[in-house]
């Protein structure tokens, strides 16, 4: 029992400081001071602390019943999560500072409630597990893109998000349920083999794989399940979009990877990767088109992580194609790779637009104009970031392309990686604008002097982010050695 | 005779009037009990599984969705009152803020 709970660490820690941060705020009676944000950044630390410390000891396992299977998968997936959680926190106090409105005492419980949520459904091996993580992680995250209740904006994100997730959320249950049926064993280990056994049910289970994958890719905002995102992204304060468009990709696609076995016996490996293929180039297509016409940087990020996940899909099409095998081990090591990444250059950059934020609805990239002779610091940091998320070498962005489309190729699903490099060398020219606009755009005549918010936690956050989107450009091998080794178990 | 795939139609028909009610009603609150019905089929196919298998698991699994539906109902209607407190309305069509 004890091993047990011990192996729940990382989805437990930040639910107990979820839990005590409720407590604090209520003793605190309304007085507001820092006490809440240090003791969840200090949750959150002590959370990435606690997996890191598993996964570098290897200490893995089934825990209650083999319903939760901690893995290293699972492990890394958490790591991420609780990573994007403290850095989300760290943006979240200049943030507040500035927009009294959104700081509601019940901020950063949410905040830690939602990273439990996600860290379960990372390790969930259960159906009524990845549903309950499922919820944990969205229903906080509902309330926290409407937690400025006296903005239309802020609510109106809340309630799509709310809408639309709960939409998702029923395609997810009714998905299970048919899967339930179609094999008698909610384990999702166990699904594959039970499907396998009970053929007679037919169509039973592919009915069920795709009503469950539908659920999933509205979590993961792929097209045509993309249509929340830009809004939900751009209404929800800054730092919660942050955390919503890393750590949430994060944990649908640690389900994702455990819930390929099932795509392929439910649907078969061709029908099951084709599918996944299409939404792939459908998801990068649209999520960069999207992209080149925005004005607002929060849209603009929206549309570039629809594009993300379009990428990711990529390995996980791969995946499915080859069933099992040598493939499963480097596609997921490449996929957390290119999570790893992907979360830190898009913290950075929501950093970025924390700092350069002049209220609702002005959030535009024109703030960007000029920003190189003001700020040149901010500038450069922003650059790293612009050019890992477009995949420029010599960023981590390069990288984690790379390793995902090399899956492709070595699935032999050729057109496919070609498909998808077209498709980031579209994305190139919104990145590449925002440079511009950086580096050779004057600020225009008489436009209203700058307001930069920001304060030491948020720079250290965007320093760090930086550092790691460099250091695993530059030198990934010991990151690449580490995640293959730990998914390899 | 009554078979679980009975179940399986009834509860699909369901869902699919919870999804078009969805999409084609433009009063959020409708909307909202429209996602409620879906919830519901769901949890008819895994109660119906549950008895076709003669196993406990999909029935607490219903239990358990139903729980967490009440925690989504709670925060959603939080939602819609402080839309209706902002805009006087609870009509789809008319919350418009978030465009581009």
């Amino acid at each position: 029992m004890f091993q047990d709970i011990a192996l729940a660490g990382p989805i437990l820690l930040p639910a107990l400081a979820a839990l005590l941060l409720l407590g604090v705020e209520l003793l605190a009676g309304g007085r507001r001071s820092q006490g809440s944000f240090l003791l969840c950044a200090l949750g959150a630390l002590v959370a990435l602390i606690y997996t890191g410390y598993f996964l570098a000891n290897g200490r893995t396992g089934l825990a209650f019943n083999g319903t939760l299977n901690v893995d290293n998968t699972a492990l890394l997936i958490a790591l991420i999560v609780h990573f994007s959680a403290l850095l989300a926190v760290l943006l979240s106090r200049s943030y507040l500072a500035a927009r009294r409105d959104a700081d509601a005492p019940e901020y950063y419980s949410l905040v830690m409630a939602a990273a439990s949520g996600m860290a379960m459904l990372a390790a969930a091996n259960d159906l009524v597990n990845v549903f309950l993580g499922v919820e944990l992680m969205s229903i906080p995250l509902y309330v926290l893109a409407a937690i400025r209740r006296k903005s239309a904006r802020s609510v109106e994100a809340g309630l799509k998000y709310l809408l639309l997730g709960a939409f998702a959320s029923a395609f997810l249950l009714f998905g299970m349920g048919l899967l339930y049926g179609a094999s008698g064993s909610t384990l999702l280990s166990a699904l594959p083999a039970e499907i396998a056994r009970l053929e007679t049910n037919g169509g039973l289970a592919a009915f069920g794989v795709v009503m469950f994958l539908i659920g999933v890719f509205f979590k993961v905002a792929a097209v045509p399940f993309h249509m929340w995102t830009p809004d939900v992204y751009e209404g929800s304060p800054t730092p919660v979009t942050a955390f919503m468009a890393t750590a949430t990709k994060a944990a649908a696609f640690g389900l994702l990877l455990r819930f390929t076995p099932v795509i392929a016996t439910g649907m078969g490996p061709e029908a099951g990767s084709s599918m996944l293929a299409v939404i792939a180039v459908l998801t990068m297509f649209v999520g960069n088109l999207g992209a080149l016409r925005q004005q607002n940087l929060k849209r603009l990020l929206a549309y570039s992580s629809i594009a993300h996940a379009g990428y990711m899909l990529v390995g996980v099409a791969a995946i499915v194609a080859e069933d099992g095998g040598e493939i499963a081990l480097t596609g997921s090591s490449a996929i957390v790779f290119y999570l790893g990444t992907y979360a830190a250059m898009n913290l950075g950059a929501f950093g970025v637009a924390v700092v350069l934020d002049r209220g609702e609805g002005r959030e535009g990239v024109n703030e960007l104009k000029g920003l190189c002779s003001e700020r040149p610091l901010l500038a450069a940091v922003m650059a790293v970031f612009t050019l890992a998320l477009a995949g420029v070498p010599p960023t981590a962005g390069f990288l984690g392309k790379l390793y995902v489309f090399s899956c492709a190729v070595q699935a032999r699903m050729y057109a496919l990686a070609v498909v998808a490099v077209l498709a980031s060398v579209v994305g190139l020219f919104y990145y590449l604008r925002l440079i511009l606009l950086m580096y050779f755009t004057p600020r225009e005549e008489g436009a209203e002097p700058r307001l930069l918010r920001t304060d030491s936690f948020l720079a250290v956050a965007s320093f760090v982010c930086a550092v790691l989107v460099l250091w695993l450009g530059v030198l990934p091998a010991w990151f690449v050695d580490f995640v293959e080794a730990t998914v390899r178990g | 005779m009554i078979t679980v795939v009975d179940y399986y139609v009834v509860a699909s028909i369901l869902f699919a009037i919870g999804a078009l009610g969805f999409l084609l009603r433009k009063n959020v609150l409708v909307m909202f009990m429209s996602v409620e019905l879906m919830l519901n089929s769901a949890n008819l196919v895994l109660v119906a599984s549950a008895k076709s298998f003669d196993l406990a698991r999909g029935s607490a699994f219903a239990l358990v969705s139903v729980a967490v539906a009440a925690a989504e109902v709670g925060v959603g209607l939080a939602i819609i009152i402080a839309l209706f407190r902002l805009k006087a309305t609870v009509d789809a069509e008319e919350i418009t803020n978030l465009r581009g």
